[in-house]
Protein backbone atom coordinates (compact mmCIF):
# COMPACT_ATOMS: atom_id res chain seq x y z
CA UNK A 1 0.00 0.00 0.00
CA UNK A 2 1.43 3.61 -1.07
CA UNK A 3 1.71 5.76 1.75
CA UNK A 4 0.27 9.65 1.30
CA UNK A 5 3.07 11.77 0.66
CA UNK A 6 2.37 15.67 1.43
CA UNK A 7 4.85 18.52 0.25
CA UNK A 8 6.39 20.63 2.35
CA UNK A 9 8.02 24.01 0.78
CA UNK A 10 10.70 26.24 2.96
CA UNK A 11 11.49 29.98 2.42
CA UNK A 12 13.86 29.65 -0.37
CA UNK A 13 11.18 27.95 -2.54
CA UNK A 14 12.77 24.13 -2.25
CA UNK A 15 10.10 21.37 -1.59
CA UNK A 16 10.51 18.45 0.26
CA UNK A 17 8.16 15.43 -0.25
CA UNK A 18 7.23 13.92 3.07
CA UNK A 19 4.85 11.11 4.15
CA UNK A 20 1.98 12.45 5.56
CA UNK A 21 1.72 10.36 8.87
CA UNK A 22 5.71 11.95 9.52
CA UNK A 23 4.92 15.52 8.98
CA UNK A 24 1.47 15.29 11.06
CA UNK A 25 3.28 15.06 14.33
CA UNK A 26 3.28 19.17 13.86
CA UNK A 27 -0.30 19.74 14.95
CA UNK A 28 -0.26 23.07 12.34
CA UNK A 29 0.94 20.49 9.90
CA UNK A 30 -1.76 18.33 11.00
CA UNK A 31 -4.57 20.84 10.67
CA UNK A 32 -3.46 22.37 7.49
CA UNK A 33 -3.72 19.11 5.89
CA UNK A 34 -7.45 18.48 6.61
CA UNK A 35 -8.09 21.88 5.77
CA UNK A 36 -6.41 22.24 2.10
CA UNK A 37 -5.45 18.74 1.14
CA UNK A 38 -3.43 17.66 -2.09
CA UNK A 39 -2.29 21.65 -1.20
CA UNK A 40 1.88 22.19 -1.05
CA UNK A 41 1.93 23.82 2.32
CA UNK A 42 4.40 26.68 2.52
CA UNK A 43 6.69 27.91 5.26
CA UNK A 44 7.77 30.77 4.62
CA UNK A 45 9.58 31.33 7.50
CA UNK A 46 11.38 28.10 7.66
CA UNK A 47 14.46 27.94 5.69
CA UNK A 48 15.57 24.79 4.32
CA UNK A 49 18.24 23.16 6.61
CA UNK A 50 15.98 23.80 9.59
CA UNK A 51 12.83 22.21 7.89
CA UNK A 52 15.27 19.64 6.74
CA UNK A 53 16.20 18.89 10.23
CA UNK A 54 12.82 18.90 10.88
CA UNK A 55 12.02 16.48 9.40
CA UNK A 56 14.78 14.42 10.13
CA UNK A 57 13.50 14.16 13.62
CA UNK A 58 9.76 13.46 13.02
CA UNK A 59 11.29 10.46 10.53
CA UNK A 60 12.55 9.26 13.50
CA UNK A 61 9.61 9.46 15.65
CA UNK A 62 6.87 8.38 13.91
CA UNK A 63 4.44 6.13 14.99
CA UNK A 64 3.96 3.20 12.36
CA UNK A 65 1.25 1.42 11.76
CA UNK A 66 2.45 -1.53 9.92
CA UNK A 67 -0.85 -3.06 10.29
CA UNK A 68 -0.16 -5.22 13.49
CA UNK A 69 -1.27 -2.51 15.28
CA UNK A 70 1.11 0.76 17.02
CA UNK A 71 4.69 0.00 16.76
CA UNK A 72 6.95 3.11 17.65
CA UNK A 73 10.08 2.80 14.92
CA UNK A 74 12.45 2.42 18.13
CA UNK A 75 12.35 1.82 21.52
CA UNK A 76 12.01 4.55 24.05
CA UNK A 77 15.60 4.33 25.42
CA UNK A 78 17.28 4.71 21.97
CA UNK A 79 14.97 7.18 20.90
CA UNK A 80 15.94 9.41 23.99
CA UNK A 81 19.91 8.52 23.32
CA UNK A 82 18.91 9.68 19.49
CA UNK A 83 17.40 12.60 20.99
CA UNK A 84 20.94 13.67 22.83
CA UNK A 85 22.80 12.98 19.58
CA UNK A 86 20.72 14.62 17.76
CA UNK A 87 20.36 18.04 19.18
CA UNK A 88 24.52 17.65 20.26
CA UNK A 89 24.83 17.97 16.74
CA UNK A 90 23.66 21.15 15.88
CA UNK A 91 25.32 24.61 16.80
CA UNK A 92 24.13 27.17 18.76
CA UNK A 93 22.19 29.69 16.53
CA UNK A 94 20.57 26.67 14.41
CA UNK A 95 19.54 25.04 17.38
CA UNK A 96 17.63 28.46 18.79
CA UNK A 97 15.86 28.10 14.75
CA UNK A 98 15.16 25.07 15.40
CA UNK A 99 12.99 25.69 18.53
CA UNK A 100 11.44 28.36 16.97
CA UNK A 101 10.22 26.18 14.30
CA UNK A 102 9.40 23.17 16.58
CA UNK A 103 7.18 26.20 18.20
CA UNK A 104 5.88 27.68 15.35
CA UNK A 105 4.77 23.90 14.07
CA UNK A 106 3.59 22.61 17.12
CA UNK A 107 5.53 19.60 17.82
CA UNK A 108 5.87 19.44 21.38
CA UNK A 109 8.28 16.37 21.70
CA UNK A 110 10.75 18.67 19.36
CA UNK A 111 10.07 21.84 21.37
CA UNK A 112 10.96 19.79 25.18
CA UNK A 113 14.17 18.58 23.41
CA UNK A 114 15.46 21.37 22.37
CA UNK A 115 14.41 23.61 25.36
CA UNK A 116 16.40 20.86 27.69
CA UNK A 117 19.47 21.27 25.09
CA UNK A 118 19.55 24.91 25.76
CA UNK A 119 18.86 25.12 29.60
CA UNK A 120 21.73 22.33 29.82
CA UNK A 121 24.00 25.20 27.80
CA UNK A 122 23.17 27.93 30.04
CA UNK A 123 23.44 25.64 33.29
CA UNK A 124 26.84 25.12 31.87
CA UNK A 125 28.24 28.11 31.50
CA UNK A 126 30.48 29.89 34.25
CA UNK A 127 29.24 33.41 34.66
CA UNK A 128 26.73 36.00 33.17
CA UNK A 129 29.49 36.83 30.50
CA UNK A 130 29.73 33.72 28.82
CA UNK A 131 26.17 33.12 29.02
CA UNK A 132 26.10 36.58 26.86
CA UNK A 133 28.23 35.24 24.50
CA UNK A 134 27.58 32.08 24.04
CA UNK A 135 23.37 33.48 22.95
CA UNK A 136 24.36 36.53 21.54
CA UNK A 137 22.50 38.38 24.67
CA UNK A 138 23.28 42.26 24.96
CA UNK A 139 24.32 43.35 28.51
CA UNK A 140 21.73 46.34 28.33
CA UNK A 141 21.93 46.85 32.59
CA UNK A 142 23.47 50.54 33.82
CA UNK A 143 26.41 50.44 36.25
CA UNK A 144 24.12 51.42 38.71
CA UNK A 145 22.07 48.43 38.66
CA UNK A 146 24.50 45.61 38.58
CA UNK A 147 25.90 47.74 41.45
CA UNK A 148 22.05 46.88 42.62
CA UNK A 149 21.77 43.17 41.88
CA UNK A 150 24.89 43.08 43.46
CA UNK A 151 23.81 44.69 46.58
CA UNK A 152 20.96 42.32 46.46
CA UNK A 153 22.59 39.35 46.77
CA UNK A 154 25.77 40.72 49.23
CA UNK A 155 25.42 37.08 51.16
CA UNK A 156 27.21 35.55 48.11
CA UNK A 157 26.28 32.26 46.99
CA UNK B 1 17.48 34.46 21.84
CA UNK B 2 16.36 38.01 22.96
CA UNK B 3 13.28 37.64 20.22
CA UNK B 4 11.71 34.68 22.21
CA UNK B 5 7.68 34.65 23.10
CA UNK B 6 8.02 35.01 26.57
CA UNK B 7 5.79 31.56 27.39
CA UNK B 8 8.96 29.94 25.05
CA UNK B 9 11.57 32.34 27.49
CA UNK B 10 9.13 30.56 30.94
CA UNK B 11 9.18 27.35 28.59
CA UNK B 12 13.10 27.00 28.30
CA UNK B 13 14.43 29.03 31.32
CA UNK B 14 12.83 26.92 33.82
CA UNK B 15 14.62 23.92 32.91
CA UNK B 16 17.55 25.65 34.22
CA UNK B 17 18.68 24.23 38.26
CA UNK B 18 18.67 26.25 41.03
CA UNK B 19 22.01 26.01 40.80
CA UNK B 20 22.38 28.50 38.16
CA UNK B 21 19.70 30.85 38.22
CA UNK B 22 21.70 33.29 40.19
CA UNK B 23 24.04 34.02 37.07
CA UNK B 24 20.83 34.60 34.82
CA UNK B 25 19.98 37.17 37.15
CA UNK B 26 22.76 39.21 35.53
CA UNK B 27 22.44 38.47 32.25
CA UNK B 28 20.00 40.87 31.36
CA UNK B 29 17.36 43.11 32.32
CA UNK B 30 14.76 40.77 30.92
CA UNK B 31 15.99 37.60 32.85
CA UNK B 32 16.18 39.58 35.74
CA UNK B 33 12.55 40.91 35.68
CA UNK B 34 11.47 36.69 35.26
CA UNK B 35 12.42 35.91 39.21
CA UNK B 36 10.01 39.11 40.11
CA UNK B 37 7.28 37.17 38.13
CA UNK B 38 5.36 34.41 39.63
CA UNK B 39 4.08 32.40 36.71
CA UNK B 40 7.75 31.71 36.46
CA UNK B 41 8.67 30.93 39.40
CA UNK B 42 6.13 29.07 39.64
CA UNK B 43 6.83 27.08 36.78
CA UNK B 44 10.21 26.78 37.97
CA UNK B 45 9.62 25.33 40.86
CA UNK B 46 7.57 22.33 38.79
CA UNK B 47 9.84 21.71 35.93
CA UNK B 48 13.42 22.18 36.76
CA UNK B 49 15.56 18.88 38.38
CA UNK B 50 15.68 18.47 41.72
CA UNK B 51 18.84 17.43 43.46
CA UNK B 52 19.31 15.94 47.76
CA UNK B 53 21.97 18.07 48.71
CA UNK B 54 23.31 17.57 52.60
CA UNK B 55 23.31 20.90 54.61
CA UNK B 56 25.49 21.45 57.55
CA UNK B 57 25.29 23.90 59.67
CA UNK B 58 29.10 25.71 61.14
CA UNK B 59 29.24 28.46 63.84
CA UNK B 60 30.26 30.74 61.26
CA UNK B 61 27.58 29.57 58.50
CA UNK B 62 25.87 26.91 56.37
CA UNK B 63 27.53 24.50 53.68
CA UNK B 64 25.29 22.64 50.82
CA UNK B 65 27.03 19.91 49.42
CA UNK B 66 25.99 17.16 47.00
CA UNK B 67 27.79 14.08 47.79
CA UNK B 68 28.49 10.62 45.35
CA UNK B 69 27.75 7.35 47.03
CA UNK B 70 29.33 5.02 44.01
CA UNK B 71 31.30 2.10 45.81
CA UNK B 72 34.58 3.00 43.42
CA UNK B 73 33.82 6.93 44.07
CA UNK B 74 32.68 8.49 47.48
CA UNK B 75 32.89 12.25 46.10
CA UNK B 76 31.35 15.28 47.98
CA UNK B 77 31.09 18.49 46.13
CA UNK B 78 30.04 22.03 47.79
CA UNK B 79 27.99 23.75 45.95
CA UNK B 80 26.90 26.34 48.30
CA UNK B 81 28.92 28.33 51.15
CA UNK B 82 26.68 30.56 52.82
CA UNK B 83 27.73 33.14 55.47
CA UNK B 84 25.80 35.47 56.81
CA UNK B 85 26.88 39.68 57.65
CA UNK B 86 24.62 42.01 59.24
CA UNK B 87 24.91 45.22 58.04
CA UNK B 88 24.79 46.93 61.18
CA UNK B 89 27.43 44.46 63.06
CA UNK B 90 29.28 42.23 60.85
CA UNK B 91 28.99 38.47 61.06
CA UNK B 92 26.82 36.63 62.48
CA UNK B 93 26.62 33.30 64.75
CA UNK B 94 23.48 30.62 63.22
CA UNK B 95 22.11 28.45 66.15
CA UNK B 96 19.90 26.55 63.99
CA UNK B 97 18.37 25.59 60.67
CA UNK B 98 15.44 24.52 58.98
CA UNK B 99 14.81 24.17 55.25
CA UNK B 100 11.76 23.71 53.06
CA UNK B 101 11.62 23.70 49.37
CA UNK B 102 15.25 25.15 49.18
CA UNK B 103 14.40 28.13 51.10
CA UNK B 104 16.70 28.19 54.65
CA UNK B 105 15.20 29.88 57.79
CA UNK B 106 18.31 30.32 60.18
CA UNK B 107 17.81 31.24 64.23
CA UNK B 108 21.03 33.46 65.01
CA UNK B 109 22.82 34.00 68.46
CA UNK B 110 20.97 37.87 67.97
CA UNK B 111 17.74 36.75 70.37
CA UNK B 112 15.75 39.18 68.22
CA UNK B 113 16.45 38.10 64.24
CA UNK B 114 16.25 35.24 62.79
CA UNK B 115 16.72 35.31 58.90
CA UNK B 116 15.10 33.61 55.69
CA UNK B 117 17.37 33.06 53.04
CA UNK B 118 17.16 31.57 49.18
CA UNK B 119 20.87 30.47 48.61
CA UNK B 120 19.91 30.08 45.04
CA UNK B 121 19.52 33.36 43.86
CA UNK B 122 21.36 34.63 47.06
CA UNK B 123 18.70 36.62 48.72
CA UNK B 124 18.17 37.13 52.53
CA UNK B 125 15.34 38.84 54.35
CA UNK B 126 15.96 39.16 58.29
CA UNK B 127 12.99 39.28 60.31
CA UNK B 128 12.72 41.35 63.84
CA UNK B 129 10.54 39.09 66.46
CA UNK B 130 8.78 41.46 68.73
CA UNK B 131 10.56 41.76 72.10
CA UNK B 132 7.55 40.32 74.00
CA UNK B 133 8.60 36.93 72.39
CA UNK B 134 12.30 36.94 72.54
CA UNK B 135 13.75 33.64 74.92
CA UNK B 136 10.56 31.79 74.60
CA UNK B 137 9.84 31.20 70.72
CA UNK B 138 10.20 28.45 68.74
CA UNK B 139 10.57 28.53 65.30
CA UNK B 140 9.57 26.27 61.94
CA UNK B 141 9.33 26.65 58.35
CA UNK B 142 6.63 25.25 56.09
CA UNK B 143 4.25 26.13 53.33
CA UNK B 144 0.51 26.35 52.28
CA UNK B 145 -0.17 23.44 50.75
CA UNK B 146 -3.06 24.91 48.45
CA UNK B 147 -0.96 27.70 47.05
CA UNK B 148 2.93 26.07 47.88
CA UNK B 149 4.93 28.90 46.04
CA UNK B 150 3.67 31.65 47.69
CA UNK B 151 3.34 31.73 51.05
CA UNK B 152 5.61 30.34 53.93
Amino acid sequence: MSKKMIVLKSSEGVSFVVEEAVARQSKIISFLVEEFPDRELPLTNMTSEILRKTIEYCKKHVVEDDGGGDSSSSSSGDLKEWDVKFVAEIDQPRLMDLLMAANYLDIPSLLDVTCQKVADTIAACNDEKEIRATFNIENDFTEEEVEAIRMENQYPI
Amino acid sequence: MSDLPTDIYFFLLSRVPAMSLKRLRSTCKRWNALFKDSRFTDKHFLKAGKQSLVLTLKVSGVMLASFSLNVDDLSIEIKVQLSLKDSHSGSVCLLDIFHCNGLLLCTTTRNNRIVVCNPWLGETRWIQIKPDYVGRSTFALGHDNNNCCDSY
